[in-house]
Order: C-alpha cells, then sequence, then structure tokens
C-alpha cells in the first residue's frame, strides 16, 4: 500500500514522494536503468527493424512518421509538411492494420483505425520498432498481437545512466516555412528508488512552402493555409519497489491548431478550413517478477481526443459548418508470464477497452453515437534454444457494439492465429532462416460504420494473412568492419473484405471502399555495414529496398481487376551512409519511390512519377555540453508528390541547437 | 417463358406508343435538326481530382478522342479543372460548369476551342456554380451563393444574379419562366422548393412546393414541370413531383413508385433513374398520358453499372447512358435505341464519371 501511495504522490507531488522513499527505502540495492539495448533483429522469428536514439538523431526526421519512412516495407501517406497527416501502411496492408504501441500501450483511435504519427515528435523517443507479425515479448499486452503489424515506440524515460542523476535539455530547432520548435526534458532520479521526466514541445509552422504550379510549369505558388501551432507535455514517473518490482506512469498532453490545406484545385486557391486535436491520456502499468518462474503486468490508460473541424465557408445557411468529436478509451490490461523450463515460456493476456465516439455539433441528435466493448485474449508460447525461436499464440477477440441512433454493428468473435520459427540451419551464429504466419482481421471503424451518409453498419471484418519466409545474416568483429547485417524476407499477404478509405474534400472526410480483395506479393531486403577504420572515426551504411505487387483481385467486370492497390509503388529504396569523427558528424539519408498510380487504372491521368529525395545533416558538439545540428532537406530541390496533388516541400533546411546538462551523483 | 412474353408485349406496346404518338419528337423531330456528326460527353472526374475531361465521339468513323479538351487547347495545360457539374451548347458556343475549380468555361461548340473563363469566385468563397440553362440570348447557372447568376452570351460575362433558395441544383426554362430546384442540401433540413423566376424581370416570383431535397427540373412538351428530389438519403426516399405549367401551384408527388432522383424529359418521354445505389437504370413514362412504358429501359439486357448521365439524341431517339461504373475507373458511353436494345458503346478514358452527352450538328 505504501509503494501505491509513494507512487501517487510521485506523480502528483514530487516533494512529497521525494520524503517518502527517503523514508522507507534507504538501502535498496541498485536498478537497471540503462538505456535501452540494441536488440539482435536477425536472430528474431519475425522480422523487425529497429531505430535507436543515437540513430534516429542521423535520419533528418522530426517526427515518427518520418522516421518510420526509413523501413523496408513501409509507405507512408504524406500529405505534405509539418502540418499534414502523416499514417503508416505497412507491406500494403494500409493503416488500419499497424497497431501503435506507445510506452508499452495501445494508442488508439476508434473512429478513423489509424494514428497520424506526424503529431508524435521525435523530441523525446529512445527507440522505433516495426515488427511484421507480432514482437516476440511475452509481457506485451493481448492488443500487440491484434494487427497485421505493430509499431512500436519507446520514449526515453527509463533510460537513466547509473552515473547520472540529473539530465537537463533545451533544444530549439528553426527552419524554412516559419518552422520553429523549442523544447525541453527534464529528468531525475532520486535514489534509484524514482525516476521522473517531464518533457515539453512547443511547434509553430507556415508551412508555406513553393510548388511549381500545376497550372503552368513555370510558375512557382505558395501552399496556403497549411500553418500549424501545437505543444505537448508528456510527464513520467517510475516507482521501483525493488529489482523486479515497478510502478510506472505517464500522463500526456497533446494540442494543435492547424490549417487544412486540402488538395490543390486547378484555379481554385479559396481553401480555409481548420482542425484542432486535443489529446490526452494517463496510463500507468505495474510489472512484478514475483519469482524466477511467474511475472505478471497489469496495465490500465484512459484515453481523451476531441477533434475540431471547421469550414468558415460552408454553403449552408449558417455559412460555416463546424464538426466536433469525442473519443474516450477506458483500457485495462493483465498480462501473466510463466517460465515452463529453460526452454519454454507461456503467457497468457487479457485485454479490455471501452470506446466510445460522440459528437458535441449539431448533428449530434442524428449520430449513432457508438460504444464499442472488445475483449482480447490471447495465449502465447514461446520456445527458444540455442538452435530454433518457435512462437505461437492465438486471439480471441469479442466486440459488440451500442449505439444510440440507428443500426448497430453486428456482434463479432473471431480466433486468430499466429505461429512463428527461426532456425539456425548451420552451425555459425550468424545465419538464421524464419518464417512466420499470422491470421489476423481489423474491425470496421466508428467511421467505416456509422460516418453519415457513408458508413454502413453492415461492413465485415477486414481479414489480412500473412506468410513470411526469409532469412539474415548478422556478424559483429572487433577489426575494420565492426557490423554486417544482411535480411532479405520474401512475402505474400492475402487481404479479404477490404475497406479502403480515399480521400475526398479534403483531409479530414473520407468516402469508404470496399475494394474487396487483394494479394500482395513482396519483397523487403535490408543490408547494412558498419566500419570502424580509426579508434575515433566511424562509418555506417545502410539500404533497403522493397519490392510489392499488390493487386485489386476485387470485381473481374471492373477495369481496376488485378491492376496494383492505389499508392502502391512495385518498389522502393532508401539509402543512410554517416561517419562520425570525433565530435564531428555527418550523415547523408535518401529515399526513393518508384512510379505508381493514383487509382487502379494505368492511365495518365492517375500516373505520378518516381521521385527520390535526398537529405544531410552535420552535426558538431562543443563544450562538452553544447551540440549543433545544420540539416539541409531535398538538396536537389525535387518536385515531388506522395498523394496526388499535394505538393511536397522542396529544399529546406533547420537549424538545431541543443544543450544537455547533467548532474553526476 | 412467360416472362419472355410479356417483355416482349411490353416492347411491342412501348414500340407503338412511340411509333403513333402524334407529338412524339422521335417521329417528328423540329425540322432544324440535322443528323448528330458526333457527341461531346463531360466526365466530372473525382473530387479533388482536377480531372474533368471533355470527350469527343465521332459517329462517322466511330472513334473517341478522351481527352479532345486538350487535343484542341494544347496550352492549356491545366485542363478544364475540378468536377465539371454539367454542360449546355447554345448558339455556337459550349458552355461547362465548373463546380469546384468555380468557373464557367466557354468553348466554341463547333471545334471545342477555348474562348473565356467566368469565375465564380469571390475573395475566399467559391460559389460552387452547378447547372446552366440557355433562354432568351442568356445563359442562367444555379450557384451555391444561392443565385442564377444570368451571362450575356455575347460579352460572356455575368451581368445580373436572381437570388433564389438554398443550394440551387437543377434549372430549366419555359417560354416565360426559369424554373430552379432550390435543395437546401447544405442545411440539416433539406429545402423542398422550386424557385419561379420571370424571364421578363428576372426575378423570383415565388417559391413552388416539391419534394424534399430537388435536384433535377425538366419541362415537358405540354409545358409541364417535373422535378426529381433526393429526399434526406435516409427515412425521406427521393421522389418525383409535377407542377402545372400554367397555374404554377404546388407540385403533386407522383407517388411511391416514382423514387427516382435523376430525370431527364425529351418530349413527353421521361426518363428517371438513380445513380446512388438504385436499382435497374431507368425508368420510362410518358409525361403527357402518365402511362409507364417501361419499368426499365434497357430490354436487350446490356448492363450498366452506374447510370451517371442520360442524353437523347433528338433527331432520332437515340438514348446514351452515361456509365460511372466504380466512379474512379474510366467511364462508358452506351447508346441505346429508343426501344432500349445497345447500339455501340465505348469507353470515354481518361474521362471518369462521365455525366452530359451534348450531341454536334
Amino acid at each position: 500500500m505504501k509503494h501505491f501511495i509513494a507512487y501517487f504522490l510521485t506523480l502528483f507531488c514530487t516533494a512529497n514522494a521525494i520524503v517518502c522513499v527517503a523514508q522507507k527505502h534507504d538501502t535498496l540495492s541498485n536498478v537497471k536503468v540503462l538505456a535501452l539495448k540494441e536488440k539482435n533483429t536477425a536472430t528474431n522469428s519475425t522480422p523487425v527493424q529497429q531505430l535507436n536514439n543515437e540513430q534516429l538523431q542521423k535520419i533528418n526526421s522530426t517526427s515518427v512518421a518520418d522516421a518510420v519512412k526509413k523501413f523496408a516495407g513501409v509507405q507512408v501517406k504524406d500529405y505534405g509538411g509539418a502540418g499534414g497527416l502523416k499514417t503508416i501502411n505497412v507491406r500494403s496492408l494500409g493503416a488500419n492494420n499497424v497497431a501503435v504501441f506507445y510506452d508499452g500501450m495501445a494508442l488508439s483511435n476508434a473512429q478513423a483505425g489509424q494514428i497520424d504519427l506526424g503529431k508524435i515528435s521525435l523530441q523525446n523517443i529512445e527507440q522505433i520498432e516495426l515488427y511484421n507479425g507480432n514482437a516476440i515479448d511475452l509481457l506485451l499486452p493481448a492488443r500487440a498481437y491484434s494487427n497485421a503489424s505493430l509499431l512500436n515506440i519507446k520514449t526515453t524515460t527509463g533510460t537513466f545512466n547509473k552515473t547520472e542523476k540529473k539530465i537537463l535539455s533545451v533544444k530549439i530547432t528553426q527552419g524554412s516555412f516559419g518552422y520553429i520548435t523549442p523544447s525541453i526534458l527534464f529528468k531525475t532520479a532520486i535514489k534509484n528508488k524514482i525516476q521522473y521526466s517531464l518533457n515539453a514541445q512547443y511547434l509553430s509552422a507556415k508551412n508555406n512552402y513553393y510548388y511549381t504550379s500545376y497550372e503552368n510549369n513555370n510558375q512557382k505558388e505558395r501552399r496556403k493555409n497549411s500553418d500549424i501551432k501545437s505543444y505537448n507535455i508528456e510527464y513520467d514517473a517510475t516507482y521501483f519497489i525493488n529489482d523486479s518490482n515497478k510502478i510506472k506512469c505517464k500522463v500526456f498532453y497533446y494540442s494543435s491548431k492547424r490549417g487544412l490545406p486540402g488538395a490543390i484545385i486547378l484555379y481554385n486557391n479559396t481553401g480555409n478550413q481548420i482542425l484542432n486535436d486535443n489529446n490526452f491520456f494517463v496510463q500507468t502499468s505495474w510489472q512484478n517478477k514475483i519469482n524466477k518462474k511467474n511475472l505478471f503486468a497489469i496495465n490500465a490508460k484512459y484515453s481523451y481526443d476531441k477533434n475540431y473541424y471547421y469550414d468558415p465557408n460552408y454553403p449552408n445557411n449558417l455559412h460555416f459548418l463546424e464538426n466536433e468529436f469525442i473519443q474516450k478509451e477506458k483500457y485495462l490490461s493483465i498480462v501473466y508470464k510463466l517460465k515452463i523450463n529453460k526452454y519454454l515460456y507461456a503467457s497468457y493476456a487479457s485485454d479490455y477497452f471501452n470506446s466510445s465516439l460522440k459528437r458535441t455539433d449539431i448533428f449530434a441528435d442524428t449520430f449513432a453515437t457508438p460504444t464499442r466493448n472488445s475483449f482480447l485474449n490471447n495465449i502465447a508460447l514461446l520456445f527458444k534454444n540455442n538452435k530454433a525461436e518457435i512462437s505461437a499464440n492465438a486471439l480471441l477477440t469479442s466486440i459488440t457494439e451500442k449505439v444510440v441512433y440507428g443500426n448497430t454493428a453486428k456482434k463479432l468473435q473471431q480466433l486468430s492465429p499466429s505461429i512463428a520459427v527461426s532456425v539456425k540451419p548451420f552451425f555459425t551464429n550468424n545465419f538464421y532462416v524464419r518464417s512466420f504466419y499470422k491470421h489476423i482481421f481489423r474491425a470496421p471503424t466508428f467511421n467505416d460504420l456509422y460516418y453519415t451518409h457513408i458508413g454502413n453498419t453492415n461492413l465485415k471484418p477486414e481479414t489480412v494473412e500473412q506468410f513470411n519466409v526469409g532469412f539474415t545474416y548478422s556478424k559483429k568483429t572487433t577489426g575494420f568492419l565492426k557490423k554486417i547485417l544482411f535480411t532479405t524476407d520474401i512475402y505474400i499477404n492475402n487481404v479479404h473484405n477490404k475497406i479502403l478509405a480515399v480521400p475526398r474534400q479534403n483531409l479530414f472526410q473520407w468516402s469508404m471502399q470496399n475494394v474487396g480483395i487483394v494479394k500482395i506479393k513482396g519483397l523487403d531486403a535490408t543490408i547494412a555495414f558498419d566500419f570502424l577504420p580509426t579508434k575515433k572515426l566511424n562509418i555506417y551504411t545502410k539500404l533497403f529496398y522493397t519490392h510489392q505487387q499488390a493487386l485489386d483481385l476485387s470485381n473481374p467486370n471492373f477495369s481496376t481487376y488485378k491492376t496494383q492497390l492505389p499508392y502502391t509503388p512495385p518498389y522502393t529504396a532508401g539509402a543512410s551512409a554517416g561517419l562520425q569523427y570525433k565530435k564531428i558528424g555527418f550523415n547523408y539519408n535518401m529515399l526513393h519511390s518508384s512510379f505508381r498510380y493514383r487509382q487502379g487504372d494505368a492511365t495518365t491521368e492517375n500516373f505520378l512519377k518516381s521521385w527520390s529525395s535526398s537529405d544531410f545533416s552535420f552535426d558538431y558538439i562543443f563544450k562538452e555540453n553544447y551540440k549543433i545540428i545544420v540539416e539541409a532537406n531535398n538538396v536537389f530541390n525535387t518536385q515531388y508528390e506522395i498523394i496526388k496533388y499535394y505538393p511536397m516541400p522542396k529544399f529546406n533546411y533547420r537549424f538545431t541547437i541543443l544543450a544537455t546538462f547533467k548532474s553526476k551523483k | 417463358m412467360k416472362k419472355t412474353k410479356i417483355t416482349l408485349l411490353i416492347i411491342t406496346l412501348s414500340t407503338i406508343i412511340f411509333g403513333c404518338k402524334k407529338d412524339d419528337p422521335i417521329t417528328t423531330a423540329p425540322t432544324q435538326l440535322t443528323p448528330a456528326i458526333g457527341e461531346y460527353i463531360l466526365s466530372e472526374g473525382g473530387f479533388g481530382g482536377n480531372n474533368t475531361k471533355l470527350s469527343y465521339y465521332n459517329n462517322s468513323t466511330n472513334t473517341i478522342i478522351g481527352d479532345f479538351f486538350l487535343q484542341q487547347n494544347p496550352t492549356i495545360t491545366g485542363g478544364l479543372g475540378d468536377t465539371g457539374n454539367d454542360m449546355i451548347v447554345y448558339g455556337s458556343k459550349l458552355y461547362i460548369v465548373l463546380n469546384v475549380s468555380g468557373r464557367v468555361t466557354v468553348l466554341n461548340a463547333n471545334n471545342a476551342t477555348f474562348i473565356k473563363n467566368i469565375s465564380f469566385i469571390q475573395g475566399p468563397i467559391n460559389k460552387s456554380p452547378r447547372y446552366a440553362i440557355a433562354a432568351r440570348g442568356k445563359v442562367f447557372v444555379t450557384a451555391y451563393d444561392n443565385k442564377v447568376s444570368v451571362i450575356d452570351t455575347t460579352l460572356l460575362t455575368i451581368t445580373n444574379t436572381i437570388p433564389v433558395g438554398p443550394n440551387p441544383e437543377g434549372i430549366a426554362a419555359s417560354e416565360n419562366y426559369l424554373y430552379v430546384a432550390n435543395s437546401g442540401g447544405y442545411n440539416l433540413i433539406p429545402d423542398s422548393t422550386v424557385s419561379l423566376i420571370d424571364l421578363n424581370t428576372e426575378t423570383e416570383i415565388k417559391k413552388i412546393k416539391v419534394g424534399v431535397n430537388p435536384n433535377k427540373v425538366q419541362i415537358n412538351q405540354a409545358g409541364n414541370i417535373f422535378v426529381s428530389a433526393y429526399g434526406n438519403f435516409g427515412s425521406i426516399a427521393p421522389s418525383l413531383s409535377v407542377i402545372n405549367g400554367n397555374t404554377n401551384a404546388n407540385g403533386i408527388n407522383l407517388g411511391p413508385n416514382y423514387k427516382y432522383s435523376h430525370l431527364r424529359i425529351f418530349g413527353d418521354i421521361a426518363y428517371c433513374f438513380n445513380n446512388y445505389g438504385g436499382a435497374g437504370t431507368a425508368k420510362v413514362f410518358n409525361t403527357a398520358t402518365n402511362v409507364v412504358l417501361r419499368n426499365e429501359f434497357i430490354t436487350d439486357g446490356t448492363l450498366i453499372t452506374t447510370p451517371y448521365g442520360l442524353d437523347v439524341d433528338e433527331l432520332n431517339g437515340d438514348v446514351y447512358i452515361a456509365d460511372a461504373g466504380n466512379y474512379v475507373s474510366a467511364g462508358k458511353i452506351t447508346c441505346f435505341s429508343s426501344t432500349g436494345v445497345k447500339k455501340f458503346s465505348f469507353s470515354v478514358a481518361p474521362g471518369v464519371n462521365p455525366n452530359k452527352i451534348v450531341f454536334r450538328r
């Protein structure tokens, strides 16, 4: 009980907590609070890609959305600039089939079913991992198994160095098109018992970048109504009861006001809609290792999201349109992990979440106002010895819904299995063969079901079947070639009852299309070399390549039959290289996307040409505590689009100064 | 077997009706009409897709030029713009109403070469022009500024605006009046009136009650006005109403057998259809006798996925149906004889969502 009191005091009143802990736990062993270790991605039975804090600083990115573009098999739907919506599409399965976890719990959006990753700043991020299939982590909630892929984002909380007591980090970045973001991060540890951190960031960008006019190639135009102002505050507290028993808590708040520039409309430059977001959540988790064999975790979360849309020139009798949606979610998860023997582990996870959506605008009376109860029960097994890793799980999902107005979606119950195997076929520890199969689905979102005129309560869940076979080769040496990593995976994904969203008038309104059946065949390959020519010079290089054929097999009567899904490039590639010499760092990042079509028909109207964008950055550490970073993005000034009629920024720069102060023990 | 017989009977009957009616435009076409040498097809494209297309089908060579506008106007690289909602031919000019791009583009009716753009953008507002009709040497365009703009066809400028109801859509002209459907489709409660405008004074005289959320307005030979309405997409179904052209009294609902939001009348023959999930292609009825000719226009089993536009060649009675398919792929035009038998069809690629056919004579 005292533990709980201390923990709550930690959260709400740091001063009191200090006293509390000082009184009770003066003589405790050191708590392991080191930085997150780089996972050996080569031995994992499911494909995993990873970017760690150090790497994240070298990829010319400000948000999680920018960072994940550097992963194989990923398309980011990017509508351009700092304020544009950015969602992740993994292996052509769509943004709705990716679970996004933030410090151990799901970020949810039952309304749209996809997370805007542009909102998540990299300022406080320690690690980003992308798993195809499941993460092989038996302590994760059942929800981590409930999507085709998992994007696991971890913040810097809990990554203290033992020798550090307090860290204060102040950062300011200024960039092209009126971009400015001051931020502050403060972390402290009290006697290795309590850690807390506060992270705050403000962002303002005009985002009025130049693009080549669509009406006249010789003219330049500026993006209009594309500005954003946002801030976020994140408070974390961790209370270590002992080495194997800890309680974590997080409070998160994000607020933004942005213009919605919309697609470029020929001859009409009038768009001036705005969107305001307010996202709040509080989450807590208690992890306790009872003994060598038994471990449990209890997680709880409450989130509140308000979304306000305003069109000041709407042709109704009020001459404006206001939409306001409020989403709430209560989430509870219990995970129990058991070590059966030296090689075999089992876990049982049970999640319950209650998601609701309401309108608070003039349309409230005729809005469905749905509430969804989701029960997820998952059993997972993991066998691991020095030859092989086998993991399997079965997830039982039950969803029931209630509405205030109109029709209700049907009850949904589904059992979803998966299995993943990784074997070491030879004596060498460098070469692994891996394979996984996963059958999963996504429930229709509230928008899919209840959006006025567009929603359809008869929608079935979208099912996804994934087959993956691949191999990895990795080697670490102490010589000139420090590290080699080579991975290749080929996969077949079958999607049935696919629900596709296509933007309509603006970014906030979508029209639903039930594309039906999709067959995806793909190949993801990555290769990385790290060199250490001298002790002071560190060189890294990394390449990825993705090939995808994503065919629409829905309706043989349509001309789109057997055509590539909209916005799916047959191939994408990326390269990064960098060097660190003493206190100087230099990095290069390149992304390339092949041509693609905005609709199935391969017409010149639907064609989007291939593009490449190259970024450079330079960083320099001086006087120990200070670092400057200069970034030059899209240095060849390429005009390109990811989404048709949403031009991306051409050449732009960012200048950052970072001051970090650490107090040692 | 029985069904086939009945169908045959219906076909025969309708042929007789078509063939015998004295003032039927099919048999007694106005003498000034010459055979169509080709068809202009307007495809509105996708919302926000900037892909409005003007296609041209040559009747003698049976060939289609998908992007005829670009071919005839190669310097206008941006093209027509976004969401071509309506197109009319009047005198020697072709008027294309571009809803989202906010303008009316005027072309030569003979070769589709560019003449002028008439803007409907005022400051930060696009007035969103919708439909056009020509009368007395002028072109009248409905727009979401809740006015009808009057375009002088010589000056090609807006010379007058006539206030009407909310979100006006379809417009029709009789000898002395304009009839404008006030949809109010953007309001919580849609409108259900038609504005009656005196062509002499160019002012609204009154509002005539019709079905909820009126959309298309058409006039038959007897001068009666037929109005199709969307309803509210929920509890209120689409409907057809008729206004007596002599009294201009409130419209009379044609009842539950006429749940149609789209309507075309040529002579006395009405074709009504739904393009959002309605069953079948078009219902055909004689507006003068109130006799339903066919509940399904097509008689040879030709499949139309999404009827999105329908026009009739007034000279020979051929019916051209525009098929939007899945709304994202190239549209298709199928020409039928008046008896509902397919004559020919062609794709309007790269045109998407074709909605209007205009005959070049």
